[in-house]
Parts: C-alpha cells; structure tokens; sequence
C-alpha cells in the first residue's frame, strides 16, 4: 500500500437521475443536466454492463428499480475511483440511511414512530420488544457487485452494534430487571442489548461479507460518544460482532468528544484502524488535531484514518491544506505509515459537484504531502 | 390527605401527521400558515388529552417550539441560534443559544400559545441556570454578567405570560443536578431566584431537574424560592432523597422517556409511599422525568396515562 492511502468514509448523495428514477415519475430537466455533465466526468454509460448504455433520458424509464441501483452503485463507486480514492465503495448509492435498514433486517423489533431529531428533522426509532435475532445476513449483495465491478480497493461499512442500540427503545432487555428501572438497571439493561445484536445481528453480517470476500469492513459507530460512561460497551461490542471474522477491522467515530471515548474504547482489539473526524474542529485557531496526540502517548500501534475534509461546509481544502494537514498528523503520531487519509464522514449533505472537488483536492494534496515527506 | 398533582412537565411529541406536515413544509410543499394550523390543532388535542387524564394543569404540549430555548431566543434582540448541539446523553440537539449583545426580550415576538383560559395553563421555560450555561457569549465589550441579564429576559416573559393567562411556570433546570453551582456561584442563583418569584407573583414556579442526580443538590434545591421542585427518578434513587428537608412540593420525574417501557404505575406508588414516609413535602407532584418528545406520540400517551394510575393508587384524586 502507498503511503498515506486515501480512502472513503460513507454515503455521497445520490443523483437527481437515480432519485426521480426510483420514484418512476419521470426524470426532470435539472435530473438530465446533472446526468450529461456527469457522463464526461464519469462515464459510466461505456461500461460493458449493456444497461449501462441506457443510462440517458429516453433510456431511463426503461430501467427496473433493480437495474438504476445497481447502475447508481456503479456511478457511485467509478465516482470514487476517478477521484483517485485507492479505498472505495459506492458511496451507499442503495442505501437510504444507517438505522433502519439494518434494524428491519433484523428480528424482535418494532418501528413505533417517528422521534425529532432538532427543529423538522426526524428519524423512525424502533423499540425491542422480543429477543433479537437475524432474518439474513445484509449487505451481501451489495457488496457482491462492488467486489465483481471496483477498480480499487472495497471497505464495506456496517453499522455498529453500539449505534443500532443507543438508537433503538429496549423494552424486551429492561423488562427482564426486576422492579424499578433507574439507571442502574436502564445501563445492565442497554449493555444486554448491545451485546445480543453484535452476536446475532453485526457478526453474521460481518461473517458473511468476509465469507463473500470482503478484506476490509468498516463499522460505524456515531452513537460511540452519546454516553461517556458507556465507551467501554462501544470496544466490548466491537470485539463481539468481530469475533471469529476474518478481516481488517476499522471503526469509524465522528462528531464526539474522543476524550470521552480513550482509554475505553482502545480495548477494541480486532479494531486497526480509528478512522476520526477532525477537520470540522481545525478552524478558527484551534489545532483540529491535537487529539491524535492522545495515540502517540499510549504509543498505540493502530492506524488512523485522518479526517481532513469538513463536511458540512462548502469551502473546498486545498491541497496544500490537505497536505498540511496530513504531514501534521504524520508528526504528531511519530510514524506516517498509521496515517490514512479520508473526508471526515460521508459527503451525502454536500452536493455531487462540491464532494467532487473536495475529494479530488484531498487526492492531490495528499500526492503532496507524500511528495514532501520523501 | 397529601395532595397528589400530576401533568405534563415537559415537552409532548408531535404527532405523526404533524411530522409528515413540517416534513412537507421544510421541502416546500406546505406553507408555513398550513403549518402553524395544524400545530394549533395539534396542541388542542394534547390539550384535550391532558383534561380526559385528569392532570391538574394542561400545556398543550408545546408542539409548535423547536427547544427549550427557541422561543426565547427568536423574541431576545441580541440572541441568536448557534450551532446544533447535542442535548445531553440522547440522540436529539438543539441550537445552542448565542448572546451577540446584550440581551433584550421583545414580549411582542413571544410565542406560546395558550392552551386553555380555564386558569390552568402551564408553561415550560428554561432555568436561569441552564439558560445561562448553555448559552455562548459572543459579546464584546459588554459587562460579564449574562447571567443576570439573562434573569431579566426570563422575568420578562414571566410577567408577560403571566399577564397572557399562564397560572404555572415550570422552569427546566437540566444543568443544575448535572453541572450545579457551587459557593458564590450558587448564591447568585439564589438571588436571581428571588427576582424570578417576584416576577411569577401568585402563580406557582415549579423547578424540573432531569439528567442527573438530585441527591447532591438537595440542599440547595431546598433554597430555591418556588412552590415545588422535581428530580428525575431514573437518575436518582429514593435513597439519594434521604436529606430532603425543603417544604415545597416534591415533584417525582417518574416518566422516563429514554425508554419506551411504560412504567408500572405500583412501581411509582410504592416509591411514592416509600418516601413520604420519611419527607415532608407541601405536596407530590408527579409527571415525566426527562422530555416526553424523545418518544413517538402513541408511546409518549401510553406513559402519560400512567400518572392518572398511580394517582389513584396514591389515594389521591383529579386535583
């Protein structure tokens, strides 16, 4: 592997031709826009997948929903590749979010409605009501058709079992605690939970995708900072959802307060590789990155994946940003081959023109830094 | 006989239809007056709600308010929102509130609608504690004291809601069992507390704590000049309660909404029983722990009609 290898993180948001596609409607004009502008870049109408030359407006309603997802995923990962990633996916072109989907894969759950997230923003939330369980193993598909048409090297992420939990009610678990439930019986409650969906619900996932020939899955675990007392529950259902799994083991936490999370959640042995969002807090005369530093003094043998593009903001790095930014990390933790280099989350809330010159500048200004740390 | 109030103290979740329609609105397809209409509706139905349970005051949910702060903050010349912030250990945020200059409230731009002129409506505010930690201070140039000028915003829209038919004021303090004052900071608070009674007048002030453990607090809780005080009892076991020495109303926080688990109403009365058994409060207030909107609305009602049960197996009555 090259030095500083540069790698996605999650989902991009989709194109206008995919969503209206989907909705079978008809495909608007800003929809056919955005499709001719990205053919020159992306061209995936030349693949030899003979739906792909389908991929115009008179083509477009002749296309199953089976076909425009599997043409999307394909946009998605030749997107990534032609950024020049050498890490890729599809930018989770079939996937709608990170929560449900797993959740409805899942048995001894029940959707109860919708919950606010802040001000309109809402998310559907399901309650545990009997023992969990799994239908099937997810994701396999999907990955199949990455491995059979990437150019580079597929991470397939995975929602962490901590997450599923934190986001779910856990009626069936705390039920079982006898009497009152406060805190004490709310935390055994919730740490029962976690556990039961890393074994029955992320492992067997996980295991199939390696039995499917995945080298490198990524578990994502938003939710790993919510409760600072739990952070030893985050390494716990790490190591329980990667037991026996045959892989390379990445966990990818953003949007918290690491302090809150180290040393804890380092006791996430099969784990090599914290992928970590910092560029959203190097402004402003802040140093993003001094929380790296917490690596270098327990001298912890892991990788990092360094986030260095923010991604809630339009403001493209520039390269010679980027590649500050990575030799500062390569400083900080004393050995540029644990640096890896990716945006610090999914670029789904940036549109596709934007995450393009974001990820391409993150490309370059990494071929910088390599070019300076020779 | 120890009177047994119960009611909503705290934010209700909207509905789903009220869900779908601001989902509309946000992508354009409703107009914001087709929204607030159905909000108002929204909020005649918990307010129903809240009359058909026999809760002893009513709210209307608060359907129409983003967070604990945005009503003050959008009527606050000088205030702002900030960024999205995560609302203590759950998966929702809210818009830290940001001082730009000193903060002046316009009661003109104040929107709380009011749920019944039946001399029971209630109103949920922030604490001047938590409003003031939770706020950034961008001023420049102007006097360290936004705490106090905070207080005055707070005094402010008690009068004015006062004078627009609200009885009670229920002022969540999150912030003072999680990250209480200590020392001089706390008998400054103290003090602000004494300006807010005089601004709420003969109306009741009701003190929510939720987050947190309230058994380190007691004493100063005890200080606080309101008619009642409320502590989360998920956070804090009755034994933490053992110093409770105050007069007021000792309100149980017995919902909690970090679970979708009804609670068994025999569970709430036993702990009730449990600790009048030692304490002397005024009276027992009993309603949801921490904010009911962390739950869907048909869960958030299975909870609620908890209260009118345990009420009952208190010996107590529709108050």
């Amino acid at each position: 592997m090259t030095l500083f290898p540069t790698q996605e993180v999650g989902s991009l948001r989709k194109p206008f031709w995919l969503v209206e596609g989907l909705r079978g409607k008809g495909i608007s004009a800003v929809a056919e826009k955005e499709l001719a502008h990205w053919s020159q870049t992306v061209p995936i109408h030349r693949e030899p997948d003979p739906r792909a030359a389908r991929l115009d407006p008179a083509g477009l309603p002749m296309l199953s929903p089976a076909d425009l997802r599997d043409l999307g995923s394909l946009f998605g990962l030749r997107y990534l590749e032609k950024a020049g990633l050498d890490i890729v996916y599809d930018g989770e072109m079939r996937r709608v979010e990170m929560y449900e989907y797993p959740v409805r894969q899942a048995t001894g759950f029940e959707f109860l409605g919708h919950v606010r997230s802040f001000d309109n923003k809402y998310y559907l939330k399901a309650a545990c009501v009997g023992e969990v369980g799994l239908r099937a193993p997810y994701h396999v598909e999907e990955f199949q058709f990455i491995r059979d048409h990437a150019k580079g090297i597929p991470k397939v992420p995975v929602t962490g079992a901590y997450t599923l939990a934190d986001w779910s009610w856990n009626e069936y678990y705390l039920n079982r605690q006898k009497g009152w439930k406060g805190r004490a019986e709310r935390k055994a409650a919730q740490r029962e939970f976690a556990v039961e969906i890393a074994r029955k619900v992320v492992r067997p996932t996980l295991r199939a995708l390696a039995d499917a020939g995945a080298k490198i899955l990524q578990i994502d675990e938003p939710a790993a900072g919510t409760h600072p007392d739990e952070a030893d529950l985050v390494a716990e259902t790490f190591n329980e959802s990667t037991q026996g799994v045959d892989a390379k083991f990445v966990m990818h936490i953003c949007f918290s307060d690491y302090r809150s999370l180290f040393p804890a959640v380092f006791e996430a042995k099969r784990c090599s590789q914290f992928l970590l969002e910092f560029a959203n807090r190097d402004r402003g005369g802040i140093d993003g990155y001094e929380e790296l530093q917490y690596f270098a003094d327990v001298n912890d043998h892991r990788e990092v994946g360094v986030g260095v593009l923010d991604i809630h903001r339009d403001e493209i790095e520039t390269p010679e940003l980027v590649a500050q930014r990575v030799l500062r990390a390569a400083k900080i933790l004393k050995d540029p081959a644990k640096v890896y280099v990716n945006p610090d989350c999914g670029l789904r809330t940036r549109s596709l023109d934007v995450a393009w010159k974001k990820l391409t500048s993150m490309v370059e200004g990494t071929r910088l830094a390599r070019s300076q740390s020779q | 006989m120890l009177p047994v109030a119960t009611g909503l103290t705290t934010f209700f979740p909207r509905s789903e239809e009220i869900v779908r329609a601001s989902r509309e609105f946000e992508r354009g397809r409703r107009t914001r007056a087709e929204l607030d209409q159905l909000t108002v509706r929204g909020e005649g139905i918990v307010t129903a709600l809240e009359e058909r349970l026999g809760l002893s005051w009513v709210t209307g949910g608060h359907l129409g308010v983003h967070d604990l702060f945005r009503p003050l903050v959008d009527s606050t010349e000088g205030m702002m929102t900030g960024p999205l912030t995560r609302w203590y250990e759950t998966n929702t945020f809210y818009r830290r509130p940001v001082a730009e200059a000193p903060p002046r409230l316009n009661v003109r731009k104040l929107a709380y609608h009011l749920p019944s002129a039946s001399g029971k409506a209630s109103v949920i505010l922030p604490g001047p504690w938590t409003f003031a930690r939770l706020t950034e201070d961008r001023r420049t140039g102007a006097p360290h004291d936004l705490e106090a000028q905070l207080v005055s915003v707070l005094e402010g829209a008690i009068v004015a809601l006062r004078n627009a038919g609200f009885a009670q004021f229920i002022l969540h303090e999150p912030e003072l069992v999680v990250r209480p004052p200590a020392g001089p900071a706390a008998e400054q608070l103290l003090r602000e507390y004494s300006g807010l009674r005089a601004a709420l007048g003969k109306s009741s002030g009701l003190v929510w704590t939720y987050f947190g453990n309230a058994g380190p607090v007691l004493p100063l809780l005890a200080r606080l000049p309101v008619d009642g005080v409320g502590v989360d009892l998920s956070e804090t076991r009755p034994s933490d309660l053992r110093s409770w020495t105050a007069s007021q109303e000792l309100g149980l926080g017995c919902l909690d909404a970090r679970t979708s688990l009804p609670e068994n109403p025999e569970d709430i009365a036993k702990i009730a029983r449990e600790l009048l058994s030692r304490l002397s409060p005024r009276g027992l207030v009993l309603g949801p722990g921490v904010p009911l909107d962390l739950l869907p609305e048909t869960a958030a009602i299975r909870k609620l009609e908890v209260l009118g049960k345990a009420r009952m197996l208190l010996g107590g009555h529709p108050a």
